[in-house]
């Protein structure tokens, strides 16, 4: 019998003061774990799926909303630039890489991108089965959207799983299949961006004007693609005769001469300044830089996780009180039994043992738990925020990490803090006069 | 000798001085250190068992001077030599009876010779209580149980404070009997501080102490 054998013992005879004082260590070091995890599982998906796009250009908006749905595909886009401004971009000297994106329709919730060969290499994205795209209409399919090779599917526009506005006039053939990558990829449909152009081209001359004006403003409100389509029944005339017109500023509504949004690949970290800036000042597109705009979007989340933490530190501190009480308490009930250990030969030092070795055992089996609990809670975190999907590999979150140590030694370290001044407290009994106190 | 005390005096804030006669207990001998509540029996027998360095006076055992020796080598040569049996006995309660017995050896850091523990268990006729928890144990078998912890690492002197004060007169004397059974058996002093006059009769060798808190007030 040692001390930890009296220490489990003595944490036994007291269960409901011990496991209160292990679920506080619990609960402070989950919260601590779970932000940190979490934080660092958002921030690490961000940058894999934007690995490769150093800048986006896309119509002028929100640089954050151009970044989150052409890079993430995760917001809805807010308009279209045309080709011709891809184009420019692309023989730009600073370029090493442009990739036109064509959004806007989605299979079943998936969302259809029309884009080069180059966007799969983006993702490295390795073939399952089949091919890549060679003709219009031919789509690859990422890892989860369940199609396989040569199934014939037909898009609807916008971006909701249960849309009734279907693309019917042509289907989307599947040549290929992906194998998972663990980016956005996986559930994406990936296409020529003519596919994409082309169906809205001929979707727009099938019906007339005021079904592409919806279209269009669609690209813009998703959410509310009906109430569009009324709001803007009055502006029809003014659209009557865009498709013909090559006019720049008409030709954003030929949807056969536009894409959505240009990944770029600079030559340069050089480039990587100064290009923004310079398409920003010259043009009527917006240029983005991934990294910087997820920087600032993390840092705006940033008072929720602060805020968590300061929770998660309040909970690791309370819990230290807590074991400091539990164990100042559980001494004064038991300072006989340690004055027993000592005249059966125990030394003080071994009383200071004992009293530590309990509030080791509490607060390590708590830090444990709340190691556990933290991944737990990132993980769901991860899989039940919908924009999260994909973007951030849940089951990452489910692998013991190196920093696991540094948290369960964080609540240890609290717990035997706690206990020092108790463990002392314990070693300096004053046995002679307990004994004769304790004398009736 | 094994044990001999010289012009022991305790002085401690707050409470009388006390000094005590000069002892010495040899091995086997059956020693009653008489007195009532107040005269300073417990902080004598802490004294001895190197629990409290008397202020005045010293403690020899076998030959050598208790309270010269380092604190953890008090703590061992206490361990290893005194055996305890308190009054209100102070079982652990988180621990079975097996272990409570069990951690005389432990905190002495000793072990007991081979089937000691359970011959003393079985001797003592608490085998089938082994595994319980004090507080599922009789009065008596709490007793027994203290006492067998006691005497597990057959120590050279038994110290027994007040062990019959809250017994009847037959609960008394059998656990008198027993003590000195064990002390016989084991080869040990017996030193029992008492201020129950029932067990008198059974000493010859008696020490009186005096209430010295009225004598100083």
């Amino acid at each position: 019998m040692n001390a930890l054998t009296l220490a489990v013992a003595s944490i036994k005879s007291r269960p409901l003061h011990s496991s209160l004082c292990m679920a506080a260590v619990a609960a402070g070091i989950a919260l601590l774990c779970a932000v940190f995890l979490f934080s660092q599982s958002v921030a690490a998906g961000f940058a894999r799926n934007a690995q490769g796009i150093d800048i986006v250009v896309g119509t002028k908006g929100s640089p954050l909303q151009m970044v989150l749905s052409s890079v993430y595909h995760a917001d809805i886009p807010a308009g279209n630039i045309t080709m011709a401004d891809y184009e420019e971009l692309r023989r730009s000297r600073q370029v090493r890489q442009a990739i036109p994106l064509a959004l806007g329709d989605s299979y079943k919730g998936f969302r259809m991108v029309g884009a080069t060969p180059a966007y799969l290499d983006l993702y490295k994205a390795e073939f399952k089965s089949g091919a890549v795209f060679s003709k219009p209409f031919e789509t690859v399919a990422g890892a989860n959207t369940g199609l396989k090779v040569g199934d014939d599917i037909a898009v609807t526009h916008g971006f909701a799983a249960n849309s009734d506005d279907v693309h019917d006039a042509h289907l989307y053939k599947i040549t290929g299949v992906l194998k998972p990558t663990g980016t956005v990829l996986d559930k994406l449909l990936v296409t020529q961006v003519e596919s994409v152009q082309q169906l809205h081209a001929s979707h727009g001359h099938h019906h007339d004007d005021e079904t592409e004006h919806e279209h269009e403003h669609d690209d813009h409100e998703h959410e509310h693609e009906h109430e569009n389509h009324a709001d803007h029944d009055d502006d029809e005339q003014e659209h009557d005769h865009e498709a013909h017109d090559n006019h720049e500023h008409e030709a954003e509504k030929d949807l056969s001469q536009q894409v959505t949004a240009v990944l770029l690949k600079v030559r340069s970290p050089v480039d990587l300044m100064n290009l923004p800036r310079k398409i920003n000042e010259s043009s009527n597109v917006m240029a983005a830089v991934p990294s910087y705009e997820m920087a600032r979007f993390t840092k705006s989340l940033g008072i929720g996780k602060q805020l968590i933490i300061v929770l998660g530190t309040g909970f690791v501190i309370l819990s230290a009180l807590m074991l400091l009480a539990s164990l100042a308490s559980g001494l004064a009930l038991r300072r006989y039994d340690l004055a027993v250990l000592r005249v059966l030969g125990a030394t003080p030092g071994r009383l200071f043992a004992t009293v530590m070795a309990e509030a080791a055992l509490i607060s390590g089996i708590g830090a444990f738990v709340g190691v556990i609990l933290g991944h737990l809670i990132a993980f769901s975190a991860v899989l039940y925020i919908e924009s999260l999907r994909g973007l951030v590999l849940p089951e990452v979150l489910l692998v013991p990490q190196v920093t696991d140590i540094w948290f369960i030694l964080l609540g240890l370290g609290t717990g035997l803090l706690a206990a020092f001044v108790p463990s002392l407290t314990a070693a300096r009994t004053d046995i002679a006069s307990l004994l004769a106190k304790g004398r009736s | 000798m094994f044990l001999k005390t010289t012009n022991i005096g305790v002085h401690r804030k707050g409470s009388a001085s006390l000094s005590f006669p000069d002892l010495s207990v040899n091995t086997r001998d059956s020693v009653l250190l008489l007195g009532p509540s107040g005269s300073g029996k417990t902080t004598l027998l802490s004294v001895l068992a190197g629990l409290l360095k008397p202020s005045e006076g010293n403690v020899q055992i076998e030959g050598n001077d208790f309270y010269a020796m380092s604190s953890a080598k008090r703590d061992q040569v206490r361990g290893q030599n005194f055996g305890f049996v308190f009054q209100t006995l102070h079982l652990l309660p988180s621990l079975t009876l097996r272990q409570n017995i069990a951690l005389a050896a432990d905190m002495a850091k000793a072990s007991p010779e081979d089937g000691r523990l359970d011959s003393l268990i079985q001797n003592l006729g608490l085998a089938d209580k082994a595994h319980r928890k004090p507080d599922a144990l009789s009065q008596g078998e709490q007793q027994r149980a203290a006492i067998a912890r006691a005497v597990l690492l057959r120590p050279k002197i038994i110290m027994a404070d007040e062990p019959t004060s809250a017994l009847d007169d037959e609960n008394a004397q059998k656990v008198i009997d027993l003590l000195e059974a064990q002390a016989k058996d084991t080869g040990a002093a017996l030193l029992i501080a008492t201020h129950d006059n029932r067990i008198t009769n059974r000493f010859k060798n008696i020490i009186t102490l005096t209430d010295q808190t009225k004598e100083a007030a």
